[in-house]
């Protein structure tokens, strides 16, 4: 059995494994059996449970579920919901606004969870209903999301930068700090890019009507905008048992 | 409906060991919020924090993977999968899970098994003697994988009864 039999025939299968739908986790650790037993023999499965143990035992990694924790703990709070409404009102006069929003919020988000998927998954939820609502174009708006989404793994604390520095034995503070400064500027090139394709193309990204805007004053965006997380001027009670009793009861 | 009961216990172990083993991320919060402020803050840092935090974090992500695999939120490629009609996917689901699933789980279960008996007899204790659970939390891997078994065998019969009957049970 040569190396490169077992080389190819991994890779092969790891991707009709992928695309028959099957999770990641057991399509590596099933082909690590097969082609473990294949090339060694069942002493190789003694690796199996060591390196196993040695993700159990990861001071690093511990980092992860915290961060998951985090992420759910402001999806499910709501408080993305209200940074996302200040936002848009706090931008709303701009053409482009709610998309600036969405960068702006993706940005504040990507500083809270380091990873893709929640930034994603909240602003696809919360951001695209209202910018199609108001006009915009479907490939600014799509286009906008996900661009955002990818500063959840740019900008610190990120679970990518975390898993590479346990992976190339480089420091997670070093690797942060070095993250921080591209993620803003690819932050605010998004946001000039936004500007400039609205001013260029006012049809792709329309301005709040004066009614809309003037359905808030300056005073309670400027209220928002302060105490953001906790917004909306106190209208009904916050939930933030939402999140245990989700896990409990649901 | 008797075969629709057995799944449905099936389920109800992962979800409950769901349920029960994902509050450790609380304890696992507080011991690293501790130590944190007690190491940067006053200066004092435990010589325990470290290893009882791997001990929680180890068995707390081990543990849950049965409720994950119950609510199929484990990280796949779905892209392609979604295209097909149930049949087809209830027959990639027998041949991932005979392919990939069992030989992985029942291995891991049998070899984990070993290496926390072997802790155990040795009476294992961790480096800095202060919280001696080794054994405990090595136990925590055949535990997990024996769950992941168990909910293992309930997707598989799922997709057995989609591929013959062509509708879900």
């Amino acid at each position: 059995m040569s190396a490169e039999f077992i080389t190819y025939g991994m890779f092969i299968g790891l991707l009709i494994g992928l695309f028959m739908g099957h999770p990641l986790a057991f399509v590596l650790g099933g082909l690590a059996v097969i082609f473990g037993y294949m090339g060694w023999g069942s002493a190789s499965f003694f690796m199996f449970i060591n390196r196993t143990w040695g993700v159990m035992d990861n001071y690093i990694l511990v980092a992860i579920p915290l961060f998951i924790l985090m992420a759910q703990l402001l999806d499910q709070s709501g408080v993305a919901e209200d940074l996302f409404d200040t936002m848009r009102y706090l931008f709303g006069p701009i053409r482009g606004g709610i998309a600036i929003a969405v960068i702006v919020v993706s940005t504040l988000f990507g500083a809270c969870t380091g990873i893709i998927g929640a930034s994603v998954v909240t602003m696809g939820l919360l951001g695209m209903p209202v910018m199609l609502k108001y006009g915009y174009s479907k490939q600014l708006a799509s286009g906008t999301i996900c661009a955002g989404g990818t500063l959840g793994i740019l900008i610190p604390p990120s679970i990518m930068l975390v898993v590479m520095a346990d992976q190339s034995g480089l420091s997670v503070g070093k690797l942060f700090a070095g993250a921080i400064i591209p993620g803003l500027i690819l932050s605010t090139m998004y946001v000039l890019y936004i500007l400039f394709r609205c001013w260029w193309k006012p049809e792709d990204g329309p301005a709040l009507t004066r009614e809309e805007r003037d359905a808030v004053t300056v005073t309670q965006i400027m209220g928002m905008a302060l105490k953001a997380p906790s917004s909306r001027a106190l209208p009904r009670p916050r939930r933030p048992l939402r999140w245990a009793r989700y896990w409990l009861f649901s | 409906m008797k075969l629709k009961a057995f799944l449905n216990g099936l389920d109800q172990i992962s979800e409950w060991s769901g349920r029960i083993f994902v509050w450790l991320i609380i304890p696992l919060t507080g011991v690293v919020a501790y130590e944190v402020v007690a190491r940067r803050v006053f200066n004092a840092p435990h010589i325990w924090a470290t290893e009882v935090t791997d001990y929680i974090y180890g068995a707390h992500f081990m543990l849950v993977a049965a409720y994950t695999l119950l609510y199929k939120a484990h990280v796949s490629v779905d892209i392609i999968y979604q295209g097909f009609p149930p049949r087809v996917r209830g027959m990639f689901d027998i041949l991932t899970h005979l392919i990939f699933f069992f030989p992985f789980c029942i291995i891991m279960l049998y070899i984990g098994t070993d290496f926390a008996y072997t802790s155990w007899m040795q009476g294992e204790t961790s480096g800095s003697a202060a919280l001696p659970i080794v054994p405990e939390v090595k136990t925590a891997m055949p535990v997990a994988f024996a769950l992941l078994i168990i909910q293992g065998l309930a997707t598989f019969i799922r997709s057995i009864y989609l591929t013959v009957k062509g509708k879900e049970i």
